[in-house]
């Protein structure tokens, strides 16, 4: 293919060369007990998950968890394959998750084929190929150290994460290679907390097992419809959506039953001096925003973050702007000071400067109601 | 170097992901741009599919219908998981360690330009169905009569055949509308 003299987007080819230099693989290999693995399985249980061979284990897509930020690392001897097992529709090994607990919060899982205490993918061939413990994902824990999650994920049938590399039979992609026939799974999980018992979903009962459930069908792509919803039935019997609460969203007020707000353990008083200054460059403004962190932050999900509501925003100053960003992404020291630069450029992602009208934004901890400081302007 | 040579050198190299990036960024953009009705979130779009790209490579991924098969198919994968969260996913881009991108009016401008295909499209779906996705494929999202050929499950000469006969049509069609 003939490649274009320049690119359109120079800093987007910047940074994804700083991530591949990053991510250069070392020269070791990641070598696992696959002898161990093939001498604890008999015979008998490999027949019986329709696994020919073993092949290798599957590559590490994510760099190495870091201690200080993002989920953190794996905490050593927290990984546990969950006793929860379901069927592909194809048979075959079943499909199961595991979850593990990290430095900084977090519980991340996987989900995919199960062949003895391994989670990982089959090959065209029938092979099983183990999948390495990687930080992909992953949710804060509530306060109790309880994981809450729902997905719906389309996967390859063969445990594969990465679905769409073929296009359903059903809905064919002009120029894409098309995947066999039902070769796509809808995977549907969730991690309920203890007050779960079951779910319901298209007039039939699940029980919950080990706080979780998880669901594999054949992905149908003849409907328009959604798939249907699902419910969870709590011990008390009551009955609620199964939604993926991201813990980290400031809303407050739609957790799901037994969950413990993070942010009950922040101290209620975070506010702080803020400094904020402007300076021109050129016809636009641009605004510093310096504050010290009244408290420390070592959790996943807990960030110091900007909220700035505007007049109007958008290419032609004609959609409402609110904007939320500029979250701390890893451990931050009571007293640590945190500066931002806030320009029409970067951060509402318009040239055209910032729309006329009056800005109010605020430094919030978590959520809403941990506001560091506040601070606006206006723009003539 | 063709792009299964740079796939390789990808796990020594850094530049071999960059020359990767540089040769479709333009058509990933535009078969962003043509699927939805904002530049900018089709630059958001094409960070994200290159940041699985890269994960997926170093993952060493079983890339066996060509790159650019493999590649637009994590685009239609981005595409489709944004639709159903409402939002654009940027996991990979936040494992990378990756920073939201800035945007002037310049590059915005030169991403809906690769996105104009409206007379195109209308053209294009008047034609017979196989010669509509061998067409779309060769001319619109710029793939090789090889890639083609294996992602339709038929020979170089039939897609080109296809593409040719379409071509003729649109001609046809498109030059009739002028007169």
């Amino acid at each position: 293919m003939r490649r274009p003299d320049t690119t359109v987007l120079p800093e987007l080819e910047q940074q994804l060369r700083g991530a591949a230099l990053r991510t250069q693989p070392r020269r070791r290999r990641l070598v696992w007990p696959l002898t161990a693995v093939a001498v604890l399985l008999s015979g008998a249980s490999l027949a019986t998950a329709g696994v020919k061979l073993f092949g290798d284990p599957v590559a590490r897509t994510a760099p190495a968890g870091n201690t200080r930020s993002g989920p953190g690392t794996t905490v050593p001897g927290s990984v546990r394959l969950l006793s929860l097992r379901t069927a592909d529709p194809n048979g075959g090994a079943p499909w199961g998750m595991r979850v593990w607990n990290t430095s900084r919060g977090a519980a991340c899982w996987q989900v995919g084929r199960v062949v003895g205490q391994q989670v990982g993918v089959l090959d065209r061939a029938g092979r099983f190929h183990a999948l390495p413990i990687e930080q992909s994902q992953c949710r804060p824990l509530d306060a109790r150290g309880t994981l809450f999650a729902v997905q719906d994920q389309w996967m390859l049938a063969n445990g594969g994460a990465e679905p769409w590399t073929c296009t359903p039979s059903e809905r064919p992609v002009p120029g894409r290679p098309r995947c066999l026939p039902g070769n796509v799974r809808l995977v549907r999980y969730g991690f309920l907390g203890p007050d779960a018992s079951a779910i319901e979903v298209g007039g039939r009962r699940h029980a919950v097992t080990e706080d979780a459930f998880l669901l594999v069908d054949r992905a149908d792509f003849s409907s328009p419809e959604v798939p249907a919803p699902i419910a969870v039935v709590y011990r008390d019997g009551s009955h609620g959506p199964a939604r993926d609460y991201r813990l980290e969203d400031p809303q407050r007020g739609t957790t799901p039953p037994g969950y413990e707000p993070l942010a009950d353990n922040l101290p209620s008083d975070v506010s702080a001096p803020l400094r904020f200054t402007a300076k021109r460059r050129g016809k636009d403004l641009i605004f510093t925003l310096s504050f010290r962190a009244p408290v420390a932050t070592r959790r996943f999900g807990v960030s110091y973050r900007i909220v700035i509501d505007g007049p109007r925003g958008g290419r032609r100053c004609d959609e409402r702007m609110r904007f939320t960003g500029f979250d701390t992404p890893g451990d931050v020291r009571r007293g640590q000071r945190i500066e931002v630069k806030l320009t029409p450029g970067i951060q509402i992602r318009y040239g055209h400067g910032w729309c006329p009208g009056r800005y109010r934004g605020k430094v919030i901890l978590h959520d809403s109601a941990h506001v560091v400081g506040r601070f606006s302007w206006t723009q003539r | 170097m063709d792009d299964e040579r740079l796939v390789r050198e990808v796990e020594r190299s850094a530049d071999a992901f960059v020359e990767l990036y540089r040769r479709y960024e333009q058509p990933v953009l535009g078969y962003f741009r043509r699927r939805v009705d904002d530049a900018e979130l089709a630059a958001d779009l094409t960070g994200e599919v290159f940041a699985r790209a890269l994960e997926g490579l170093r993952a060493r991924r079983d890339i066996d219908r060509g790159f650019s098969a493999w590649l637009f198919g994590i685009a239609h994968n981005v595409l489709v998981d944004s639709y159903r969260r409402g939002r654009v996913d940027d996991e990979a881009r936040r494992r990378l360690g990756m920073e939201p991108v800035a945007l002037v009016d310049d590059a915005l401008a030169r991403i809906d330009a690769l996105g104009d295909e409206t007379t195109l499209r209308g053209a294009l779906d008047a034609l017979p169905p196989e010669q509509r996705e061998a067409l779309w494929a060769r001319i619109v999202d710029e793939r090789d009569y090889e890639e083609i050929a294996g992602a339709l499950v038929c020979s170089e000469q039939v897609v080109r055949k296809r593409v040719s006969r379409g071509l003729a049509t649109l001609r046809a069609r498109l030059g009739g509308e002028c007169q």
